[in-house]
């Protein structure tokens, strides 16, 4: 009898496939693809008020950032943290497959959905303010910024998953919300330690802060969450 | 060289301790003390661990001494951007109002710790069938819950602004002042107590509603952080006291109001008045319980031994 090991990379495709295919049938798609139409009520009531004017499409691109604050965590962090929670994580160790495949399969299974909420809902938001709110590269810049934004979210929030599985939901909506977003606000070149800095700068919100530096930025915090990540989950018993 | 062993006890063979029905003997309480059961273990419940209820404690109680602090060395500098009856505002007087901004925030810490994940994660692990398989209504469930959640509430939104208000009042320079100032403490009391009610009824609601921990959390999280600033922008456009659904909003709005502080400037819209902020609380409390006994209701009705 012949058996075939999985390289680190078929096993994350696989992982990747399978954490898709559980998004896919649980509650917590339906619920992102709910709170993705929410933001889109801010640029609706905008419209209906018939005061529609390019301050209204940052508002609009602001309050769709919001998104990286909730929804990299329903669906990175649960999904890792209940693996870690509920034990099952010890059937996966018990084949062949190395741990770090587990944070990358999950991470790249389930960003695409992360990412495709928020640019729904950045393009429902353009479609109904219209050209008088912002041209088609503004969209471009914004669906790039909430993109790359939701990629370091995500990041984020599965090293949190790993750091403190039973908490992972709220620690990762708590650190986005109340350290991330006030400390990317400031006007202090500590935000570059945020997501919410990268992503509202590459949307071209950002003032005077330079796309490099908030590219680096967003880089560097999705390798060091992602690489915080492996490293708990290689120490998990 | 050899030892002799010493000769092991005969086991007994097909023995079985049958103890039979055994009366219980343990306390015995009335049905209308059964809440204060639940309240406690609620409370036991969010001590535990370094992650539900201390955090926010100890976030609390730094705000405290921040605030205390400054209300004591800046006493006679002025607030940049806050008046007072169209005058300028010192520190001493508006730092107590202000501060309900950062206990708010500690607030939905707990919320997101403890609060919006309680009733969600009682229907996850089935325990409403061992809840209402024993004498406890739902009425007892609900009023120890909430009770815990309020008390637990309180120690961040309500036992900080007092201790802020005794020490405006001990800093008074005089008599006449301090008793002046005895208006400061039932101030205090009503926008903690109006606040402690809104931040422990919502999340239980909403947990009771959703009834998956990780989804109830995340929806929250969303109506906490986007769906009340939509209703205020929706305030802004139509009718400005719908802002007051916001409970953060409307916590600081009662604080300012009560305290005559204004904000000229940006904000200022985002304020609503003394009575719609104080309604609001109360109402979406009040109905916050009622959404949560009726659920409550629901699942005792398909409970273990609800038939009987």
């Amino acid at each position: 009898m012949t058996t075939t090991t999985l390289t680190g990379w078929q096993a994350t495709a696989a992982l990747a496939r399978l954490s898709l295919k559980r998004a896919a049938r649980g509650k917590a798609l339906w619920v992102t693809m709910a709170l993705s139409l929410v933001p889109t009520l801010y640029a609706i009531a905008f419209r209906a008020a018939d005061r529609v004017s390019p301050d209204r499409w940052e508002g609009a691109v602001m309050m769709t950032s919001l998104l990286l604050t909730v929804i990299p965590p329903i669906l990175v962090a649960s999904s890792i943290a209940d693996e870690i929670d509920d034990k099952t994580s010890a059937y996966l160790w018990s084949r062949a497959l190395p741990r770090w495949s587990i944070v990358l399969g999950k991470f790249l299974g389930l960003v695409p959905i992360a990412i495709a909420a928020p640019i729904v809902a950045v393009a429902i938001s353009f479609a109904v303010l219209g050209s008088a709110a912002a041209s088609v590269s503004d969209l471009e810049r914004a669906v790039a910024g909430l993109a790359l934004g939701t990629i370091a979210a995500s990041a984020i929030a599965a090293m949190i998953a790993t750091v403190m599985p039973r908490f992972a939901v709220a620690g990762a909506v708590c650190w986005l919300l109340l350290i991330d977003a006030p400390v990317g606000a400031l006007d202090l070149n500590l935000h570059v330690i945020t997501a919410s800095f990268g992503a509202r700068t590459v949307a071209g919100f950002g003032g005077e802060a330079s796309l490099a530096s908030a590219l680096i930025s967003l880089a560097v915090i999705t390798a060091g969450g992602l690489a915080i990540a492996i490293r708990r989950m290689d120490r998990i018993e | 060289m050899t030892h002799a062993t010493e000769a092991a006890p005969p086991v007994k063979k097909g023995v079985i301790h049958d103890i039979g029905y055994a009366r219980y003997a343990g306390e015995r309480r009335a049905p209308s003390t059964l809440w204060r059961v639940i309240m406690r273990h609620q409370i036991a419940h969010a001590w535990k661990t370094w992650w539900r209820w201390k955090p926010a404690i100890i976030g609390a109680v730094i705000t405290t001494v921040v605030c205390g602090v400054i209300m004591y060395v800046s006493s006679a500098s002025r607030i940049s951007g806050l008046t007072r009856a169209g005058g300028p505002l010192a520190f001493i007087d508006g730092t107590l109002a202000y501060s309900f901004g950062f206990y708010n925030k500690f607030a939905f810490l707990m919320t997101m710790t403890v609060g919006a994940a309680v009733v969600a994660r009682d229907q996850e692990t089935g325990a409403f069938a061992f809840y209402f398989s024993r004498p406890v209504r739902p009425r007892d469930y609900v009023i120890g819950k909430v009770a815990g959640m309020v008390v637990v509430m309180g120690t961040i939104l309500l036992a900080g602004p007092l201790l802020l208000a005794a020490f405006r009042i001990g800093m008074a320079g005089d008599t006449k002042t301090m008793i002046d100032l005895l208006p400061w403490l039932g101030r205090a009391l009503t926008v903690g107590v109006l606040a402690s009610l809104a931040y422990a009824t919502l999340p239980l609601a909403l947990s009771a509603l959703v009834g998956k921990r990780t989804i109830s959390l995340a929806v929250w999280a969303a109506y906490y952080v986007m769906g009340t600033s939509l209703l205020s922008v929706v305030g802004m456009l139509t009718w400005k006291p719908l802002a007051a659904i916001d409970p953060a909003n409307a916590v600081v709005s009662l604080a300012f109001g009560l305290w005559d502080i204004d904000m000229p400037g940006r904000d200022k819209n985002a304020l609503v008045g003394v009575a719609p902020a104080a309604i609001s609380l109360a109402a979406q409390s009040i109905l916050a319980v009622g959404l949560l006994y009726n659920r409550v209701s629901r699942q005792a009705a398909g409970a273990v031994g609800a038939s009987s």
